[in-house]
């Protein structure tokens, strides 16, 4: 009888594991559909900047716009790829080429953002880079909690979140231009840099 | 990636796979049992049993108590009552004297010093003369046919080495709450004593259990001192070679404590007893001689009670981490903490959710659920689902988790033993 029920748990215990990889490969999906629809939304983003630049049409508060729908979009796929984070266990290559697509996404949302806002000098709104790791990183995650609150205050904010240990050549690239060296390190507006946590009102004072 | 890789994860895999482990085992047992009914034996001669009451200020109930035992369906001539007085302060003598100078088969013993249940019960021993011992506590009672039901299982084919055979126990009083959800324990104790019984781990006795008075003679009688006599005897005749086995028809009533302060310092008393008698006979855990009992049930109870301090230990760290990590939310978010949490869509909660978990989660549950609809059924009782099942189902192995951790702490720092 013993045996007979270790071999039934054990059977119990490989289909709930094969109901939970069919989960992971609908999970990849979902995220793999998200970012695609993102990526759809950036070509479009640039294919419409492009048009204005050619035809010299100049709608800085149109492009303002969508860049804050984009950035809204992409932080939407960083939540839900962090969720996911915690259910990954199978299919973990899949899983890492999605982060991947998802830093890189970020990474051009944030050289357009630095594109319109140097052609249309706009100061309305405010790009906030936020290099983070969260294993065992406390301030990471405060420094998230006070970026979250941030967003919740001032709409016209941006945050680009960057896993600082992901391995990326482009991260690697972009953590070396900004010689981001500990984590939380956040760049204000591409050109201020604050190493360690800072609270939303030094944020505020800074960027203001 | 996460999953497999933090000893968190891993123990909560090891604990979802021996639970699903147990529960199909104890299903298996329960399907077997259906497909083999026993044949029951039938005495035209019933031998003669010492029915053995310790007395300890009995005033109250000792005359019905009495009454009890001599309405029951068995030869009033195969009965030898013996009612020990352990040193009362109040009027258990005179009235029991009243009620005995009426019938002849019943005797009164008095301590000159109080013993506790095992030393009254050991009295008893000496001065019995019946092939069996029946303990029969003076706040129980049994159905009128409990004694036959009780002697006909020794008669049964193979088994001769059985030492007592244990009653079903439920519970008289059954008014508030804290009754109602004891009510469950009770019926889910009696079925998983069948079921243990049934695979041959039995190895607990309660208040109405009959003995082989040979077999207690054999290995001692009743250890004096003991918070929980019955357990460790039972543990001892386990030791010797002889088996307990349940007894389905026929049940035994008791009362049960009716405040939650009571019921607690009853369950430490329980725990200190179970945690000491496992420790006393730890020789038996992972031992062949000892069968399934020695290779399974023992070690099971010990990793069960083990896991229970490494479940608070982790769940501890978990929560008290998770607390922190809310303290700094809210210090650093203020009103926008509100706003972390939103509902997810149905679907992206079915996704967020850890289905390989989840899936033998539902099995162990399911499984609980059947386990307590079949132990309804075996006390002849009706299954239903009220407040107190709730309760019990998902506060009270919170609060039983406490009173292990209080026995322990007790057991560990060797605390006055009390009754």
């Amino acid at each position: 009888m013993l045996v007979t029920a270790f071999l039934i748990a054990f059977f119990i215990f490989l289909l709930g594991f094969y109901v939970g990889r069919l989960f992971d490969s609908t999970r990849l999906t979902n995220g793999d559909n998200m970012i695609l629809d993102t990526q759809l939304d950036t070509d479009s983003f640039v294919t419409e900047k492009e048009f204005f630049s050619i035809f010299a049409v100049q709608d800085c508060p149109l492009l303002d716009k969508r860049m804050q729908k984009l950035g809204e979009n992409l932080g939407e796929i960083g939540r839900t790829i962090t969720r996911y984070d915690t259910r990954s266990l199978s299919e973990g290559d899949v899983y890492n080429q999605l982060k991947r697509k998802y830093f890189l996404l970020e990474m051009k949302a944030y050289t357009l953002r630095k594109e319109i806002a140097d052609s249309c000098a706009s100061k309305d709104s405010n790009v906030i880079l936020f290099f983070y790791n969260t294993e065992n990183n406390q301030e990471s995650l405060n420094q998230g909690y006070a970026l979250d609150s941030l967003v919740s205050n001032f709409n016209n904010t941006i945050v680009f979140s960057v896993d600082s240990e992901f391995e990326e050549p482009a991260l690697n690239s972009l953590k070396a231009y900004y010689n981001v060296t500990i984590v939380p390190t956040i760049i204000l507006n591409y050109e201020k840099k604050v190493e360690g946590y800072i609270s939303e009102e030094d944020i505020v004072d800074l960027i203001i | 990636m996460v999953e497999l890789l933090t000893p968190f994860t891993f123990y909560i895999w090891s604990m979802a796979f021996l639970s699903v482990f147990v529960s199909l085992f104890w299903i298996i047992v329960n399907s077997v049992l259906k497909m083999h009914g026993k044949k029951h034996a039938v005495l035209k001669n019933y031998p003669l049993v010492t029915v053995a009451i310790p007395a300890w200020n009995e005033e109250k109930s000792i005359v019905s108590t009495l009454e009890c035992i001599l309405m029951l369906d068995y030869p009033k001539d195969k009965l030898e009552i013996i009612v020990v007085d352990d040193k009362s302060s109040d009027n258990t003598v005179p009235v029991a004297r009243k009620f005995i100078a009426k019938h002849k088969n019943i005797k009164l013993l008095r301590h000159a010093k109080n013993k506790g249940k095992a030393g009254a019960m050991n009295t008893a021993i000496k001065h019995a003369h019946g092939e069996y011992f029946w303990v029969y506590d003076a706040d129980s009672y049994a159905s009128k046919d409990l004694l036959k039901n009780l002697i006909e299982r020794f008669y049964e084919e193979g088994n001769e080495n059985v030492g007592a055979v244990v009653a079903i126990t439920l519970i008289k009083n059954q008014g508030n709450w804290v009754e109602k959800m004891q009510r469950l324990e009770y019926v889910m104790t009696a079925f998983m004593r069948k079921l243990t019984g049934s695979a041959d781990t039995l190895h607990t006795t309660n208040a109405l259990s009959l003995f082989r008075t040979e077999a207690i003679k054999k290995i001692s009688g009743f250890d004096e001192g003991n918070l929980t006599e019955d357990f460790e005897i039972a543990m001892r005749m386990r030791f010797n070679g002889y088996r307990l086995i349940m007894c389905e028809k026929g049940n035994f009533y008791t009362r049960v404590p009716d405040k939650i302060k009571n019921m607690w310092f009853q369950r430490v008393r329980w725990f200190r007893g179970f945690i000491y008698n496992t420790l006393k006979y730890k020789k038996m855990a992972f031992n062949k001689q000892f069968g399934l009992l020695g290779l399974f049930q023992i070690p099971l109870e010990i990793f069960v009670l083990l896991s229970l301090f490494v479940s608070i230990a982790l769940f501890g760290y978990h929560i008290i981490g998770e607390l922190i990590n809310i303290l700094y939310m809210v210090y650093i978010m203020g009103y926008n903490f509100f706003d972390y949490f939103t509902l997810p869509s149905f679907n992206q909660f079915l996704l967020e959710l850890n289905w390989r978990l989840l899936f033998p989660s539902i099995v162990v549950l399911c499984s609980a659920v059947y386990l307590y609809i079949e132990a309804h059924r075996y006390v002849g009782e009706k299954w239903r689902f009220y407040i107190p099942s709730l309760l019990y189902l998902l506060v009270y192995p919170l609060f039983r988790s406490m009173q292990w951790i209080h026995a322990a702490s007790l057991e560990i720092f060797r605390a006055k033993k009390k009754w």
